[in-house]
């Protein structure tokens, strides 16, 4: 038996230890565990047991919108997601839409730049992701360039929208502002600008016979188990199935868009990298024909929702999206007052966590960062 | 666990090991007439080039290879800066940044020397200074010209591997020593890790010494007049080359360190002096590499035009140091077990062919 004491003397953990294994406890204060806390049981270099110890960033975020009005909810909602923040709005902001009945009078405009907010969001997210995987993997090149070309579509966004992490661009009704001026031009350039480093990404990180050596056939996840556990977004994808709220149930004229939704058959992890790689090439594409779009289209962004139209009538409502990370959904009862009666959030890196055990067994001691990290899981989005 | 620490100076075996330092400095400096030499030599005028007391302390003895550390750690930086889209050390020293490595030092001085409350202090202590010992013993044997070379030896190359086995063994002392899990286990990865590269490096280091018929690294310098081993021995050098980016724990075979899965390596628990000591040691054990891999493969201080040989000899291994310090930005990190079976199978396999194929090729050319 070994003990780990949360608090020293008031209260001591006990940790199964089986015979002739190590148990370790990875975080919450390793370099890369995240506020997250990892208990694995080694057998000399490999994994026999992982168990995900989830809850150290708890927040109530749930509770919290329980006392605040539906456009009082939409700064806080954005905490959890910051890396991910238009992807955590969208959702919320269709369900509240639809238990406020202004969903027909949402305009046109608004509905492409949220699109084009929350694609920006995509590729912003998944360049975090390749910027962490590669400084586990003991590339720092990757994770510098990564860091810069973030900063080129956040310098967009706050353009658009006057922040560059936490937009709070979306409001029941439409968004905040509208397109200012130059911001197509600048956009385009920066289309073009990224799609020529997304190959200097794909020869250092998939062409790279050192990332070959680490990440091929490491953490495989067959596309049956992948269904079986519920994984969502790139980690399902990767496996093989093709599944994307954006084309299975098409929301806010992404049906008017053209993309096609990459997979892979592997299920390793640097097919999860290569996915990866794929969406920020896909989004980039989607990003280019909603800025041609929105160049020259007219009309409102927002329809003003104030006084007593924000109060809803009783009733349900329920909105999924395609967060960077997967499959984001809310879902909001209303008793008919100013605040929710309930919201219920589910995260996709909640939904993610269950793969952790399956993927983490029979893997290295040195795998364990790169392979944990590959799902892209996020503590506080699944405390919430 | 309170944050206790215990006190060096308490420690009798440390002061045992300072007198017995101290007395060998005294008896080799001031008792062996070396230091009376000196003064006459330094008198003379260029003799003093080659008085041992110079070649030691000088060129290409402490003062050149600090130099050339320090240097290369500047030069490193700004490298992977530049490949990295960023800009690299900036501010000390007002261009470029070019006195960070000076800042650096100074701040790490300053720095307090923890000495954890469970380690075994006298070997704490002692490791970065033997692992810095073992890379300046590592330069003394290695020729920048006929005369300047610090311990002139009849078989030298091979007193050079026997000096630089002796790194992963101060890298065991300083991870046990620490009596911390990832200390040991980086320790642990840094035997390990020699144990794959060390028999590719000989046997690749050994396709010039077949060429040139020698064990003498002046010898095979002197048989590199016409062409230089590295166009029959090409494929050798690259092995080198790897190898000695693994001896020197840089990517892709920095797994000792490897700083996201078990912190630091066997160098956890150093903080202060003691660390800046292993980082110069690892800098040395870089320059002393290059510089062999020179004079094997580079034809040494042979040169085109007439220069004086040592310049030659350090031009050239600057530019293979250059090779050393870039490569680090382009590679990840490999796990041990697949540098073990690189270390043992392709990378063996290769030295060997390389071997067979600079022996086919000497006799083509007819060296």
């Amino acid at each position: 038996m070994s003990y780990y004491q949360l608090v020293p003397g008031v209260y001591v953990e006990e940790l199964p230890e089986k015979e002739g294994k190590i148990t370790v406890s990875i975080g919450p204060q390793h370099p890369g565990s995240g506020h997250f806390r990892l208990i694995i049981t080694i057998d000399g270099d490999v994994v026999v047991d992982a168990d995900p110890d989830p809850g150290y960033v708890h927040r109530g975020e749930e509770k919290m919108c329980e006392t605040r009005d539906y456009i009082q909810n939409i700064p806080h909602l954005e905490r959890p997601v910051v890396l991910d923040s238009a992807g955590i709005q969208f959702p919320y902001i269709l369900a509240a839409e639809e238990i406020l009945d202004i969903k027909d009078k949402v305009p046109e405009k608004a509905k492409y730049l949220r699109i084009l907010l929350a694609e920006f969001n995509r590729v912003i997210s998944h360049f975090y992701f390749l910027a962490i995987q590669a400084i586990f993997l003991g590339h720092s090149t990757v994770l510098e360039w990564s860091m810069a070309d973030r900063e080129v579509l956040m310098d967009l966004a706050a353009m658009l929208t006057g922040a560059r992490v936490t937009f709070a661009y979306f409001v029941p009704g439409g968004v905040r502002s509208d397109v200012p001026s130059g911001f197509v031009d600048q956009t385009l350039k920066a289309v073009g600008y990224l799609r020529s480093r997304m190959k200097e990404y794909w020869r250092m990180l998939v062409d790279n016979p050192f990332m070959k050596m680490r990440m091929e056939g490491v953490g495989v996840l067959k596309a049956k188990d992948a269904i079986e556990l519920g994984a969502v977004g790139p980690n399902l994808r990767a496996s093989g199935v093709e599944y994307d709220i954006r084309k299975v149930d098409p929301y806010s004229l992404y049906d008017t868009v053209e993309f096609h939704v990459p997979t892979y058959k592997e299920g390793d992890t640097m097919s999860r990298i290569k996915i990866r790689l794929d969406e920020i090439n896909e989004s980039l594409g989607i990003i280019e024909q909603v800025v041609r779009k929105l160049d020259g289209m007219r009309g409102p962004v927002r329809h003003l929702v104030k006084g007593a139209a924000l109060r809803a009538k009783p009733g349900e409502a329920y909105a999924r999206t395609e967060a960077a990370r997967g499959m984001m959904s809310f879902y909001i009862i209303s008793d008919g007052g100013r605040t929710p009666y309930r919201v219920k959030v589910d995260t996709p890196s909640f939904r993610n966590m269950k793969l952790i055990p399956v993927l983490l067994k029979d893997v290295r001691v040195a795998d364990v960062p790169i392979v944990f990290w590959s799902i892209d899981y996020w503590p506080v989005e699944a405390d919430r | 666990m309170d944050a206790q620490t215990k006190d060096v100076r308490d420690s009798v075996s440390f002061w045992l090991i300072i007198s017995l330092v101290v007395i060998l400095i005294i008896g080799w400096v001031v008792e062996g007439d070396v230091l009376i030499d000196f003064l006459v030599d330094l008198v003379s005028g260029p003799q003093v080039l080659t008085n041992p007391l110079f070649l030691s302390i000088v060129f290409p003895g402490l003062l050149y290879v600090s130099i050339v550390a320090a240097v290369a750690i500047y030069v490193e930086r700004k490298i992977a800066a530049k490949i990295q889209i960023r800009i690299g050390p900036q501010y000390a020293g007002r261009v470029e940044g070019i006195l960070q490595v000076v800042a650096d030092g100074i701040k790490m001085a300053a720095k307090e020397f923890v000495i954890p409350r469970t380690v075994d202090v006298t070997f704490f202590v002692a490791a970065p200074i033997l692992s810095l010992t073992v890379g300046m013993l590592s330069i003394t044997v290695v020729p920048f010209s006929p005369t300047t070379v610090i311990f002139p030896f009849p078989v030298n190359l091979l007193l050079f591997f026997a000096i630089v086995s002796f790194f992963p063994l101060t890298a065991l002392l300083a991870g046990w020593a620490s009596n911390n899990k990832f200390s040991l286990i980086g320790a642990a990865r840094a035997l390990f890790q020699q144990a794959s590269y060390e028999i590719p490096m000989l046997i690749s280091a050994l396709a010039p010494a077949l060429l040139a018929g020698s064990l003498r690294i002046e010898d095979i310098v002197m048989a590199q007049k016409d062409m230089p081993f590295l166009f029959p021995a090409i494929l050798s050098a690259i092995i080198f080359l790897a190898a000695a980016l693994a001896e020197t724990e840089k990517h892709p075979f920095e797994i000792p360190e490897a700083d996201s899965e078990i912190v630091a390596g066997w160098m956890t628990e150093y903080s202060s002096m003691p660390y800046t000591l292993f980082m110069l040691a690892v800098y040395v054990k870089m320059i002393s590499l290059s510089t062999l891999f020179t004079d094997l493969f580079l034809s040494g201080w042979l040169g085109p035009i007439s220069l004086p040989p040592e310049a030659w000899t350090v031009v050239k291994s600057w530019i293979v140091l250059l090779i050393f310090l870039t490569v680090r930005a382009l590679f990840p990190r490999i796990r041990i077990d697949q540098m073990l079976k690189m270390g043992w199978g392709s990378m063996l396999l290769l030295s060997v062919a390389g071997l067979f194929l600079a022996i086919a090729l000497g006799m083509v050319v007819g060296l």
